[in-house]
């Protein structure tokens, strides 16, 4: 027994000698960082003060120089530290401050942006949106709470430039977690095509669901060695969804990720349904099974781990959905170049169908809630969104080497620089409607449509701004989370017997508690539709 | 005798100090690894916010469990992670001992080195280039299997249609990637053996396989139950990486391919509740520990020595 006790006293000691070090460390680290510079120019601002009291920017400038850390996605391009080298000297005369990017891999993004909150890294700034989280991190006290005061004295054009549903919709429980980009954007899905292959089968219209499913079933039927559309993942299968049913019939989700409920945008009660009991969606799924029945994608789709874009680009397939502008501006270009013969063709396959703008809370900068300068952000938020040289520069990159403008609206690549830097990612939260370039060589009949679909199909609903608060429900979602990919996909891409799949999908669902899910939306929805009606 | 003596703590700390300076490194290894982030399990328990952290997150008792159980695919899900661990450890060790005294009997130095190399070379690629070899491979369309079948005018398989057999492909998969390693391990230990035993047995007349079941394999003993042992402590957990990979997440396999990890990962890709992923560490942490505690005890009451502690 005392052998024991013994024993016990050495590992205790040894435990003690091993943390004592490590409490030191712990404490030091507040101390070091980007920040410390800050209390001691402070000191020093309100000693000028007293002297005049300046405006509240050259205060903030007075404070001396500041290094700003901000996260933006994907890694460097070729010239990142090119253009940044530009931009921070840009910076460094406009508002004495500089910023070091840095890139969050493409693959780690959505595991490792919440870490960086999570162990208290010491940045500034981070691209934020609701497709990466955005909610949980403001409802986890992530971001630091913005004062719209303060965007007004330091960001002043972007504050005359927002308009207040703007702010509303990066509103989390009553405080305003981001600064929101102002891009008027819609999301016009097309199906895009290979000339070529059309013309071979005789195709010269595809612009409904009809057509569409028969053009992919021509297409499957005569080519051997070409599929005709390779899907497979999640995001693909949505987009699917989209196009051969929820387009059609003007429906939303009302919980980003959980498919199986929607809701009409055009219905005034906004009511809530189950999909899968709607007969529409299951003449969707007899599409489907005979789409998949007749090979029109692969029968080992769901490991297929290419997107159906890059397995176009890749000659593998002979169409894809995407949305319209970027797929101008990069994706025709290198078509092109592949071969000249391939001349994509752009269809919608549901003209009119309606389309809700972006909401601001899709792409946005957010202040890390232990940033000590959010006055700097925001002055140089103000920038980047409002100021069309800087603009151009983190977009587009650097004039003469990268690109070169085309009046006010339009750029000529310069090509291969061009494809060396991508544009900073960062860049899409400080969109601007009114400052974007298009590549002049997309076609003025594109952007005309483009635009007149922005014009005549968005629309105004309080559906573009409610989100759900699901702090309640996290079980419910994450469970409804994973039958979407167990059940409903394979159902979809036709792979596995349909009507079984179905019946077990909807028993996983009831076990998962969908109907108490609905139910706690719908009294969500309703509360905010009749907010937004009494405040409009 | 005189060691017998009673002796004050740190006069026993001076003069181990030799020893305990050794040891230091590994106790802090696990200290800080292991030890101090088990402060972590509260997180289980919490509605984990940024500022809260550790220590001020609000209690939410066992809600960060229930996801798991809702749909009630939990219990195929933790029945597949435990037959495949229970595979893949009959299989690699056997396998892995084979190779080990096959490589030691041969007596060609290049030979045996050459060999050496190519089975440990797999263990260095990523699961993510095994999964690309795979769907490469074992695609309906144009893998190479499928290929080669209708080139010889053959009915193609639909791999990826047909769970039962990836059953067969991922344990095949994960002997290949591992028994390198383990090789390693049994062949120092088949190396430690007393070279007296087998030359008093060959002046016996003792052939080569009577050496191997009476002398290599009893020696064995000890280090196979250990590694056994070990590999207990982490019987519940699915590798993460093969299983999503090496199937390409294809929801058509789930049925016999669905592991734990792959499970609660495609749970919470979205939200990525840091209290329900603590939850789900902590269940397969419990059911390790319940199963290593089960077969120590029973290793220990069938020979002490055997037993990890």
């Amino acid at each position: 027994m005392k052998n024991v006790r013994r024993k016990f006293c050495l590992i205790l000691a040894v435990l003690l000698i091993a943390v004592i070090p490590m409490s030191a460390c712990k404490k030091s680290t507040p101390t070091d960082g980007t920040a410390e510079p800050t209390p001691a120019a402070s000191e020093d601002t309100t000693k000028t003060e007293e002297v005049a009291p300046a405006d509240p920017i050259q205060e903030e400038l007075a404070k001396g120089h500041v290094t700003l850390i901000g996260y933006q996605f994907g890694d460097n391009s070729v010239d990142h530290e090119a253009v940044l080298a530009k931009l921070n000297e840009k910076l460094e005369a406009d508002i004495n401050t500089t910023i070091e990017l840095r890139g969050i891999p493409w693959t780690d993004a959505e595991t490792k942006y919440k870490l960086m909150f999570a162990s208290g890294e010491e940045f500034d700034f981070c691209y934020s949106g609701a497709w990466i989280g955005f909610n949980s991190v403001a409802t986890t006290n992530g971001y630091m709470p913005i004062d719209l005061e303060k965007v007004k004295t330091f960001a002043p054009d972007t504050y005359a430039a927002t308009s207040p549903d703007r702010w509303k919709q990066v509103t989390v429980k009553g405080n305003v977690y981001g600064l929101p980009n102002i891009n008027a954007k819609i999301k016009n899905v097309l199906a895009v095509f290979r000339g070529d292959i059309l013309d071979k089968y005789n195709i010269t219209s595809v612009s409904s669901p009809d057509e569409f499913v028969n053009a992919l079933l021509t297409i499957a039927a005569g080519e051997d060695e070409l599929l005709a559309w390779n899907i497979g993942n999640a995001e693909q299968n949505g987009r699917m969804r989209g196009t051969l049913y929820s387009q059609a019939k003007n429906l939303k989700d009302v919980i980003a990720g959980v498919p199986f409920l929607s809701v009409d945008m055009l219905d005034d009660s906004y009511k809530i349904f189950k999909i899968y009991e709607d007969p529409d969606y299951l003449k969707y799924l007899e599409t489907t099974q005979k789409l998949a029945d007749a090979g029109v994608w692969s029968k080992s789709a769901l490991s297929n781990a290419d997107a159906d874009e890059n397995n176009f680009l890749a000659e593998k397939s002979a169409c894809y959905i995407a949305d319209a502008y970027d797929t101008f501006n990069r994706n025709d270009a290198t078509m092109k170049a592949l071969n000249e013969t391939y001349a994509n063709r752009y269809f919608e396959v549901n003209p009119g169908y309606k389309k809700i703008p972006e909401g601001g809370n899709m792409s946005m900068l957010s202040i890390n809630a232990n940033s000590k300068n959010a006055e700097r952000v925001m002055m140089m938020f103000n920038l980047f969104e409002t100021d069309k040289s800087y603009y151009d520069l983190i977009n587009y990159g650097i004039e003469g080497t990268h690109y070169e403008a085309v009046g006010d609206t339009k750029f000529n690549a310069l090509l291969p620089k061009y494809n060396d830097f991508g544009g900073f990612t960062v860049s899409w939260g400080t969109n601007n409607s009114n400052l974007i370039r298009q590549n002049a060589t997309v076609p003025q009949e594109q952007i005309d449509a483009y635009n007149k679909s922005l014009a005549e199909d968005s629309i105004e609903t309080p559906l573009a701004t409610f989100t759900f608060d699901d702090t309640e429900y996290k079980n419910e979602i994450a469970a409804i989370t994973n039958i979407v990919e167990t059940y409903m996909i394979p159902i979809e891409l036709g792979l596995t017997d349909q009507k079984e799949g179905l019946e077990k999908m909807k028993q996983k669902l009831e076990a998962a508690d969908i109907d108490v899910l609905l139910e706690a939306v719908q009294t969500q929805l309703d509360a905010y539709v009749a907010e937004y009606n009494g405040n409009n | 005798m005189e060691q017998r003596k009673r002796k004050g703590f740190f006069k026993k700390v001076l003069e181990y100090r030799q020893l305990l300076l050794m040891l230091l490194p590994g106790v802090l290894f696990f200290t800080i690894f292991s030890y101090l982030p088990m402060v972590g399990i509260g997180i289980a328990f919490q509605r984990f916010t940024f500022d809260g952290g550790l220590f001020h997150s609000p209690w939410v008792g066992l809600d960060n469990f229930k996801f798991m159980f809702l749909s009630g695919d939990i219990w195929n899900v933790t029945k597949n992670t435990l037959f495949y661990n229970v595979l893949f450890i009959l299989v690699n060790n056997f396998i892995e001992i084979l190779c080990a005294i096959i490589l030691a009997e041969i007596t060609n130095k290049h030979f045996k080195k050459i060999t050496q190399s190519m089975m440990f070379l797999p263990y260095f690629i990523s699961w993510v280039v095994v999964g690309a070899f795979a769907y490469n491979v074992l695609n309906y369309e144009s893998g190479s299997f499928n290929t080669l079948m209708k080139a010889l005018s053959l009915q193609p398989f639909d791999f990826y249609n047909s769970p039962k057999i990836w059953i067969l492909i991922i344990v095949m998969v994960c002997a290949w990637k591992n028994i390198g390693y383990g090789t390693i391990i049994y062949l120092s230990a088949v190396m430690g053996i007393d070279g007296a035993m087998y030359e008093a047995a060959s002046i016996d007349g003792a052939n080569i396989f009577q050496r191997i079941r009476h002398i290599t394999l009893p020696c064995l003993v000890p280090t196979i139950v250990i590694l056994i042992l070990l590999s207990m402590g982490s019987i519940f957990r699915g590798d993460f990486s093969m299983f999503f990979q090496v199937t390409g997440n294809n929801a058509m396999l789930y049925s016999t391919t669905d592991v734990i990890d792959t499970f609660v990962t495609r749970s919470l890709i979205s939200t990525s509740e840091f209290g329900m992923t603590a939850a789900a560490g902590l269940y397969q942490s419990v059911l390790c520990f319940v199963i290593i505690m089960i077969f120590n005890t029973l290793v220990k009451r069938y020979n002490k020595d055997y037993s990890l502690f």
